[in-house]
């Protein structure tokens, strides 16, 4: 990791010195600054380096057809390691030192929660491109924006398609018993009651539990038709090869924290035809024209495909450069704000986006499926 | 449904008997509680991992080169970490062991990363319906394991001279050097052994709960519980209270509440040990 953070680094440095030397010889205008926060090293640099990309792709396009304002845009990194006081430390350099017009970041929720007190005292627009607990924007800070759906949202759009498309009517819920579960399965519970339909079993694990043979023996014999798991892919793994050994052969059903080809990996046959919510896929037979476009270029500069972090980075650029196009040249940090919670019905590659009240990303949630031998395949919207 | 719950209960306590045997092991020739046995069964999980899946070499031949080197590895820990500390009191000694875990634990990690890695079954994981009973192939096997384990285990403390060298190693240091017992060697033996049974529930393991670096943490937390459950200084007791508190665990989900799942399994324990604090195989103490 360490020498991956240099190579970052180091790549950091030549795109500002590039764009410097760029903005010295074209423009007399001083360019306009993205300030990006994200875990550059430690643990959860794999992530923080596809952020980065997915902005850094966003400016090159803007750049390429005239900039914002007829001024060029450049950004500046911070690494902050996904510790919430280093996050503090880098936003504050951010927005006192280099002045940045707006930040886009962390990756982190209590990293975000931590540094978006620092753009709302110093009145900066910040879109945190995938940080998803449900607080941050739930805690009157009017400055902060987020883009990804948060687990709300995704609960609800994966309760809805197995009740209204694939009619089932008896589904249990099985949960891991800490914040990230259990808030999954209340949000089930409650639409499912929306529905109508009684759930036949709720039943919880602790996170670092092996063996959930013991809850879906009970779920078995309780007459499910479908299971709804809200944990992280590896326990998604345990599950699903359980319950085939169990004999519970019912439709597996999640959230957007089961894509991973880690699953497959891991679980086998157990996990094909798993259904679970995500908000962008790198599928270009399935995807939108935009998402088409994103993934090849994103491919053609990176030699990689897009992760789903890419893309709502990439979206988050475009979505502030739209808000300031907006906003006018003075780039009023109030009225860039204020273009930003106006946006609506905007074509993102991550989907249709509108921004709600709350300062978060209401939009249309894909349901995709585990194939058969491994992969994913797009299975609603219908196209 | 009761069986059925039973028959999972008793497969899952199996391995939690395996790990407990480490522990009583540990006890009773240390007189330590060695919280970094979880982390020995990583190691064997891992070591069969690098030489059957990685390096491909036949199941049969990596089991023991797994369980070996694992062994090795063990006698190289307590040369490191252990050993410098017998002269020192207890505690020292028990908190090596827990810095240890937290040493190997993110060790696994840096190399291996967090994500778990898959490990192909070798018993068999497609249930046979036995009336309206399923039963796993390599459950069976895990439990067969364990038990035939407890015997040799048994057999080797109490009838084999090294055996006995070890359990008055560990009951009174001084005297036993002076009837010729070389300890540190002693101990160092219970240490390699311990680490291999450790290694083996790992190995055991692998194929049913995948291999991740801190695998250890949790089923080393249920070992040392069903240690302390079936009495420490017993290595039936420690079978016995793991098969114990995998049943209790799968019978509080079934038919109480999951989500109270652990705290009524470990209620129940705390109960039977104010009424037997030895454990229930262990002699009074």
């Amino acid at each position: 990791m360490g020498r991956l953070g240099k190579v970052v680094a180091a790549a950091l440095v030549l795109v500002l010195v590039a764009s410097f030397a760029a903005g010295c010889s074209s423009s007399k205008k001083d360019p306009i600054k993205i300030g990006i926060v994200a875990p550059l090293s430690g643990g959860a640099a794999m992530v923080g380096d596809t952020l980065v990309k997915g902005v850094a792709l966003a400016i090159k396009q803007i750049n390429a057809a005239g900039g914002i304002h007829g001024r060029e845009v450049i950004y500046i990194a911070e690494d902050d390691e996904q510790i919430p006081a280093k996050s503090v430390s880098a936003v504050n350099k951010l927005v006192y030192n280099d002045k940045v017009d707006a930040v886009i970041g962390t990756v982190n929720s209590s990293a975000t929660l931590a540094n978006m007190e620092v753009t709302r005292k110093a009145g900066v627009p910040q879109i945190t491109p995938i940080s998803s607990n449900p607080k941050i924007t739930k805690l009157g800070n009017e400055w902060i924006f987020r883009l990804q759906a948060s687990d709300e949202h995704q609960a609800r759009a994966i309760v809805d398609y197995a009740i209204n498309e694939l009619k089932l009517t008896k589904p249990a819920v099985i949960y891991q018993s800490d914040d990230y579960g259990t808030g999954g399965k209340d949000v089930i519970v409650e639409r499912l009651k929306e529905l109508n339909v009684n759930p036949v079993a709720v039943e919880a694990f602790a996170p670092d539990a092996q063996d959930m043979t013991g809850q879906l023996l009970k779920i078995k014999n309780a007459g499910a038709d479908g299971l709804f798991m809200w944990t992280m892919y590896a326990q998604a793994a345990l599950i699903a090869k359980q319950a085939r050994q169990m004999g519970l052969n019912v439709q597996l059903m999640g959230g957007g924290g089961l894509t991973n080809p880690k699953l497959v990996e891991l679980a086998g046959d157990a996990a094909y035809g798993l259904l679970n919510t995500q908000t962008f896929f790198p599928d270009k037979k399935g995807a939108s024209p935009e998402a088409a476009a994103f993934i090849d270029a994103y491919e053609k500069e990176y030699g990689m495909l897009p992760d789903s972090n890419a893309a709502m980075s990439y979206d988050s650029m475009m979505i502030l450069a739209k808000a300031m196009e907006a906003a006018g040249p003075s780039l009023d940090k109030k009225k860039v704000r204020d273009a930003i919670a106006a946006t609506k019905d905007y074509r993102g590659v991550t989907g249709v986006i509108t921004i709600d009240e709350y300062g978060d990303a209401s939009r249309e949630i894909l349901i995709i499926r585990v194939k058969v031998g491994g992969g994913y395949e797009v299975v609603w919207p219908k196209r | 449904m009761f069986i059925q719950q039973v028959i999972q209960g008793l497969a899952i306590g199996s391995v939690y008997g395996l790990m407990a045997l480490g522990y009583a092991l540990m006890w009773q020739a240390w007189a330590v509680l060695d919280f970094a046995r979880g982390e020995a069964a990583m190691i064997g999980a891992f070591s069969i991992l690098i030489f059957h899946s990685f390096f491909k070499i036949p199941f049969v031949v990596a089991f023991p080169l797994a369980i070996a080197s694992s062994a090795l590895l063990g006698y190289v820990i307590q040369w490191l970490a252990y050993r410098p500390l017998i002269g020192g009191i207890p505690i020292n000694r028990l908190i090596a062991t827990l810095g240890m875990g937290i040493l190997l634990r993110n060790l696994a990690r840096v190399i291996y990363g967090a994500d778990p890695y898959p490990f192909p079954t070798v018993f068999g994981d497609k249930p046979v319906s036995i009336g309206n009973v399923l039963v796993v192939p390599q459950n069976v096997w895990i439990t067969a394991i364990g038990f035939t384990l407890v015997i040799l285990l048994r057999v080797f403390l109490t009838r084999t001279y090294t055996g006995k060298a070890m359990r008055a190693a560990a009951q009174d240091r001084e005297t036993a050097a002076l009837m010729g017992i070389r300890v540190k060697q002693s101990m160092a033996l219970t240490f390699v052994l311990a680490t291999g049974l450790g290694a083996m529930a790992g190995l055991l393991v692998a194929p049913v709960y995948f291999v991740r670096a801190d695998m250890g943490l949790s089923i080393g937390l249920r070992g040392f519980a069903s240690a302390v459950l079936g009495g420490l200084d017993s290595v039936t007791g420690a079978m016995v209270g793991g098969l114990l508190l995998g049943v209790t665990e799968n019978l509080a989900a079934g038919y109480i509440s999951s989500g109270y799942q652990a705290a009524i399994a470990f209620s129940i324990m705390i109960l039977i040990l104010i009424f037997r604090p030895q454990g229930i195989m262990g002699r009074r103490l």
